[in-house]
């Protein structure tokens, strides 16, 4: 390469970093620098040579609340993966559904309430409150009725209940005493090991002065373990 | 980059520690990632957009990239603090060329961009690579020094650059590609 060629993709590297190119000009660098490993190359160093004006930038405060925003966005992002991943994957044999549903309690770490959850043994325990919310349904032991729990908040108002058809997956959250708070919006988690280390978001629950209904795209044997809070 | 905006409790190590963790969908080290790291990438990006709110929208997405990106990050080719703004710099000019933002209100003292943030306890803790550039910087003819650093920091494209230093356009360009030829010599690149 002679001098001229090198000082052209310098010329255009520096001018991609610094920012002054029009839009199609920067798209179209863009687009050369992946089958072109000289104005690559040329646009990391400028990169990292004049990266250092940026400890001129004061810092500044974005709103409070914009890290749970990201994160809300990142599970929105894992979810629409997820969906396809069911999708391409619905051709499998279906694996058998357990029925049982283990539960633990957990802090709650969006809104610093605690969910308390109830596994199959404790379904008689919660089963008054139930009626009172749902009469028309009456949950019993049974290896096909659905698994219900209570989340509480300040460990005694119930706030919700939620209940889980795992054949079907089919999810029921139902308002308690739970209400809606100016600018804020309740959400759902799920924690399995199985789905990694980190909680994945079941979604916003949006209008929580009237039943929720959702379909939960886990294996039931992941649901099966799961923790949920909201 | 210097780090001396950052947390304190943060070294080049930690926060490539940290990076190598949110490679691993590690939410915890993302969460201490931001908090370490957000105010001075909402910095950068709110210098060039000078929106609040529209800012806050492209910080998202720059840290929604550094989470999907993680994994490719690379010790050897710079440092985490460098990588992280050097997305969030491309984010928020493909932003600004994209919609081609028309004036806003808040004006920016220009004499003020070398003063910007450099309080004199900073000015000790300047990096070797600001200080090798400032060198070169200096020997520019002025006032290709300044246009160089306005293009940077505040995201000026070439007809802002016209109108900035009221030239025309073929001069900017003319300046601009001899301040890069000279920087080019000057930092061996």
């Amino acid at each position: 390469m002679n001098n001229d060629e090198e000082t052209s993709i310098h010329t255009l590297a520096a001018e991609y970093v610094l920012g002054t190119l029009e839009k199609t000009e920067r798209d179209a660098v863009e687009v050369r620098r992946e089958s072109d490993p000289l104005l690559d190359q040329a646009i990391v160093r400028w990169q990292a040579h004049l990266a250092g004006l940026n400890e001129y930038v004061q810092d500044a405060e974005p709103r409070e609340g914009l890290f749970d925003e990201i994160l809300i966005k990142l599970d929105q992002s894992t979810e629409k993966s997820t969906e396809k991943k069911v999708v391409s994957e619905k051709s499998k044999p279906a694996k058998a559904s357990p029925i049982v549903v283990e539960m633990d309690a957990m802090r709650v770490r969006l809104k610093r309430w605690r969910f308390t959850a109830f596994g199959a043994s404790a379904i008689a325990a919660c089963l008054a409150v139930f009626m009172v919310v749902n009469p028309t349904i009456e949950p019993t032991a049974q290896a096909n009725s659905p698994f219900v729990a209570v989340f509480q908040a300040d460990d005694s108002q119930p706030a919700f209940i939620m209940s889980l058809d795992i054949n079907t997956r089919q999810l029921t959250v139902r308002p308690v005493m739970a209400q809606g708070q100016a600018g804020k919006t309740y959400q759902l988690w799920i924690k399995s090991d199985d789905i990694g280390p980190a909680p994945r978001s079941l979604g916003l629950l949006t209008n929580v002065a009237n039943p929720i209904q959702k379909k939960i795209d886990y294996d039931p044997a992941i649901i099966r373990y799961a923790t949920f809070w909201y | 980059m210097n780090e001396s905006s950052l947390s304190e409790q943060h070294t080049t190590e930690s926060l490539a520690h940290l990076l190598n963790r949110v490679a691993q969908e590690d939410r915890h080290a993302f969460s201490e990632l931001y908090q370490a790291t957000h105010r001075k990438l909402f910095g950068i990006v709110y210098r060039i957009l000078k929106r609040q709110s529209l800012s806050e929208e492209v910080l998202q997405e720059v840290y929604l990239r550094i989470w999907e990106k993680a994994s490719a990050y690379d010790t050897r080719v710079a440092s985490p603090i460098t990588w992280m703004a050097t997305i969030a710099r491309n984010r928020t000019i493909d932003e600004v060329r994209k919609n081609q933002l028309p004036e806003s209100d808040v004006e920016v003292d220009f004499d003020l961009i070398a003063d910007d943030s450099m309080t004199p306890d900073d000015s000790f803790a300047k990096s070797r690579e600001l200080l090798t550039l400032e060198a070169c910087l200096a020997g520019l003819e002025s006032p290709r020094s300044e246009m160089i650093k306005a293009a940077y920091l505040d995201g000026d494209s070439r007809q802002e650059l016209a109108e900035r230093f009221n030239q025309p356009l073929g001069t900017i360009k003319t300046w601009l590609h001899r301040g890069i030829k000279q920087l080019q010599g000057c930092m061996n690149l």
